[in-house]
């Protein structure tokens, strides 16, 4: 083996690449940690200004509201969707209504709708303003404090597909997707609509996803977060808070955000029908639709601006069995190839060139600094010392992003955190910073490379029951 | 390798510092605020009281507010204090319109707040000055919406027609979210001569796009203004916006007369009218009880469209509905019609009881006369074999 590898290269060759790959890598570090600090600098600056903006805001003794009709795309969520929809009856806002498209399931999802909140079916003819399957049946009815609810039936077609029948059904000038299986916190409507409020010149609004696993909420409300005790999610926990903190805050800065996670994310109606809708057989449909209003706008001259509303929060289960997590994070790896192979014109701006290098080469990257480590072994090039010390300086340094941006997040939100929890994070930001991330970079690295561009479907994660009424999360087979 | 170490090092020691010179800092400024806070509140109290007893503020204390106001957070605690003590805003009232090109040139949030805190001032004595006017309708142009409503809510509460319709041609021409909701209860509110702000409305109605049209007919509805005139014409302009068309219908609801109750009586005998129009039609004919209008309504009791049907049996039920008179309904033995009634019914457990009952019996009916029927052709096809 190690003959073939000296017989391929000399010497001097060897150390020509490990010169040439050495410089890039410092520079792809340092622009890297460039932008961790000033995420870092920008957020804090943020938090100033949003603690002085609080305070005004309180002082207005009336509210503002943009009416929202939140849509909810299912494809057999029978065991979550009617918890879904009474959380969002519990929403603090007033004018907003709620359309559940069930994009022909083959559970009960239609009947435990249908039964649970006493719907009737009415003829109602749906205006076509973006491209999707055709409707089956349409049922309405009120919720709790007389919230709209609308069923749209329609046949399969896929989530964008159904968000894209939502929104022609929608009512409101803005309206908010979500995934069948998340939890809006009670005054994340009001906090995702706060932007818009700000600034007319919004077209969409991110959100702060995060995750519920063993969590325990009361009335919709989370009281206690905990930890999961599963490995996999607890990884994830850190992951989320780590990046959603950070770098979001940032972009922001700079209009440059081009992801908003499918989850929950709000949206004004003219501009996304203006570019078509949802793009229907896209595997990362919700950033496809980022980057389509991104290229809109900037290719016609148009004001417009894309947010991250950081304390509007939705929680959401994240998978709990490491074949569903790296199915998951396949699927948004290749998202984000598609998204960006369909708008290589957008080359040329800085958020662009971030999402190009940072996150979807990052994998490519990664792997080519492992082949020359192996390479700078093979000829007796490597200072083992200094490469411990640099895996130990990276994993401290990504382990102490992890651990502060997971205890500045909970701190801040007066969220109770239990001392074994932070213990629990201390422990687990080293394998997640040094584990988790590899393993991901490696599927994120296979899914570029066997893409083969295949069709996409609703993903099977398994689902769980969560009572986000009064107690900690009961799992439920589905 | 030894400059990315390096980096790393500089950056993981940064980051710390930074952190908890972040915390400190916050900590220190909170305090130092609130101290300032404090300090400015007890001033402002001791001058009122001054002021009760000597008639005028101290000579210093006059000179520094025109600075003092000029920070937010003593704008804050002044109008903490007039909430507290109303008395007290005739005194301040100049030095807080005073502020106006100072605010104007601030964050949106502070426009916004500024915007706010004179909206809630009272116009009734003292009209400000036309620079005062100019610059609120200057915020107009703001993207945010905070900082445009509130300064539409000051415009309301100065109650000057010109300014009022600038200010609604401005909203037209906004490339942006405007409820309305929040135009109509302004207007509604709005310290005008009203005749004559509604007389210049009309004049310029044609001229506003669909949504203002829209807006303003549910103005004139809730105002009980007449334009019975101007909402025929538009129902019989084939080119009225449907949104607008269906206000002017709700006007008539609200004020029927004779040239509605025919319109509405053709939309409910034209088949190609959408449900939205019957729906508004049988609303707007809810005041009349004629045999004409009963027979076209009745018909709509089996329509498909859930909000016709219930429309229907509700305006039934309005104009008397006897028992035999349900009777009749449900021997029609159709779905829809009977899935109102019991809607329609759903609080009264007597007639509920007489619906399904009936209905029952007359599926049982039904189901008999069926199977008789077959076992006659039964027969009939033995004796014929």
């Amino acid at each position: 083996m190690l003959d073939f590898v000296y017989n391929l290269f000399s010497v001097e060759t060897v150390r020509a690449i490990l010169s040439f790959i050495g410089i890039f890598f410092v520079l792809y570090l340092a622009g890297y940690s460039t932008f961790l600090f000033a995420s870092v600098l920008v957020g804090s600056s943020q938090l100033f200004t949003d603690i002085k903006k609080r305070q005004l805001h309180a002082s207005i003794h009336h509210d503002y509201y943009v009416p929202i009709s939140v849509i909810v795309p299912a494809y057999n969520e029978e065991v979550t969707i009617v918890q879904t929809i009474q959380s969002l009856l519990n929403l603090d806002y007033k004018i907003y209504e709620i359309i559940v498209v069930n994009d022909g399931s083959k559970d009960g999802t239609e009947e435990i709708v249908k039964n649970t909140f006493a719907l009737r079916q009415v003829m109602r003819p749906i205006r076509r303003q973006v491209q999707c399957k055709n409707q089956i049946s349409v049922f309405e009815g009120t919720g709790k404090g007389g919230v709209p609810i609308t069923l749209i039936n329609k046949e399969n077609g896929g989530k964008a597909d159904s968000i894209n029948m939502g929104i022609n059904a929608a009512k409101y000038p803005y309206f908010v997707c979500m995934d069948a299986d998340s939890v809006l916190q009670r005054d994340s409507l009001t906090k995702i609509a706060t932007p818009v409020l700000e600034n007319q010149n919004v077209v969409a609004v991110g959100s702060m996803i995060r995750i519920s696993n063993d969590s325990v909420f009361e009335d919709g409300r989370l009281v206690q977060l905990n930890l999961p005790k599963k490995l996999i999610p607890a990884f994830q926990v850190l992951e989320y808070e780590r990046s959603f903190l950070a770098s979001r805050i940032l972009l922001d800065k700079f209009n440059a955000n081009m992801i908003i996670s499918g989850a929950f994310g709000l949206f004004k109606k003219d501009a996304v029908i203006n570019i078509g809708g949802y793009q229907v057989g896209s595997m990362g449909e919700d950033m496809e639709l980022i980057v389509k209003l991104h290229s809109y706008y900037r290719s016609n001259n148009l004001p417009y601006a894309i947010k991250y509303a950081y304390d509007a929060v939705c929680w959401t289960q994240a998978p709990e069995r490491l074949r569903d997590l790296l199915k998951q994070r396949k699927r948004w790896h290749i998202g984000l190839l598609q998204s960006l192979g369909r708008h290589a014109s957008m080359i040329t701006s800085l958020s662009y060139i971030y999402f190009l290098i940072y996150e979807l080469l990052s994998p490519v990257i990664e792997l080519v600094g492992i082949l020359v480590t192996i390479l700078a072994y093979c000829f007796g090039l490597l200072n083992l010392k200094y490469m411990l010390i640099l895996l130990i300086v990276y994993a401290l340094f990504g382990s102490m992003l992890t651990v502060i941006s997971f205890l500045a997040r909970n701190f801040l939100s007066d969220i109770r955190i239990r001392k074994r929890d932070i213990v629990k994070a201390f422990l687990l930001c080293v394998p997640e910073n040094l584990f988790l991330r590899f393993i991901l970079a490696w599927t994120r690295l296979f899914s570029i490379l066997f893409y083969r561009g295949k069709k996409t479907r609703w993903g099977s994660i398994k689902r769980y029951k969560i009572d986000y009424e009064n107690s900690e999360n009961k799992e439920k087979s589905a | 390798m030894t400059i990315i170490i390096e980096i790393y090092i500089l950056l993981c020691v940064s980051l710390l510092i930074f952190d908890i010179a972040f915390l400190l800092v916050k900590r220190n400024r909170n305090l130092t605020a609130y101290r300032k806070n404090e300090s400015f509140e007890k001033e402002l109290l001791k001058e009122i009281e001054d002021r009760r007893k000597n008639g005028s503020f101290s000579q210093k204390f006059a000179e520094g507010l025109k600075s003092k106001l000029s920070h937010t957070r003593n704008l804050l605690v002044l109008k903490d204090i007039i909430d507290k003590d109303p008395e007290s805003e005739k005194w301040f009232k100049t030095y807080i319109f005073d502020q106006i090109q100072n605010y104007s040139g601030k964050s949106d949030y502070e426009q916004a707040y500024y915007a706010y805190v004179v909206s809630e001032l009272d116009y009734s004595s003292d009209k400000p000055s036309k620079e005062f006017t100019e610059a609120i309708m200057s915020l107009l142009e703001s993207k945010s919406l905070y900082t445009y409503t509130n300064a539409m809510m000051t415009l309301y509460a100065i109650g000057n027609t010109e300014l009022l319709l600038r200010a609604i041609d401005k909203t037209d021409a906004r490339n942006g979210f405007y409820h309305k909701k929040l135009l109509v209860d302004g207007l509604l509110a709005a310290q005008t001569d009203k005749n004559e702000f509604n007389s210049r409305l009309v004049e310029k109605f044609m001229g506003y796009s669909p949504y203002m049209q829209d807006c303003l007919l549910d103005y004139f509805r809730l105002s009980g203004y007449d334009i019975s005139g101007l909402c025929m014409k538009l129902l019989e302009n084939k080119d009225t916006d449907t949104q607008v068309s269906y206000s002017a219908m709700r006007y008539f609801s609200k004020y029927p007369d004779k040239e509605s109750r025919k319109y509405f009586l053709n939309v409910l005998k034209n088949d190609n009218a959408v449900w939205i129009e019957k729906m508004l039609a049988i609303q707007g004919l809810g005041c009349y009880d004629d045999d004409e209008v009963k027979s076209e309504i009745r018909k709509l009791l089996t329509s498909p469209n859930w909000y016709v049907r219930v429309n229907a049996v509700e305006y039934m039920h309005k104009t008397g509905l006897t028992k035999d008179q349900i009777f009749d309904i449900l021997y029609l033995k159709d779905k829809y019609a009977n899935e109102s009634l019991l809607y329609q019914y759903r609080n009264d457990k007597e007639m509920t009881r007489y619906i399904v009952n009936t209905v029952q019996m007359l599926n049982m009916q039904e189901e008999t006369t069926k199977v008789s029927d077959d076992a006659e052709a039964l027969i009939a096809g033995a004796v014929q074999g």
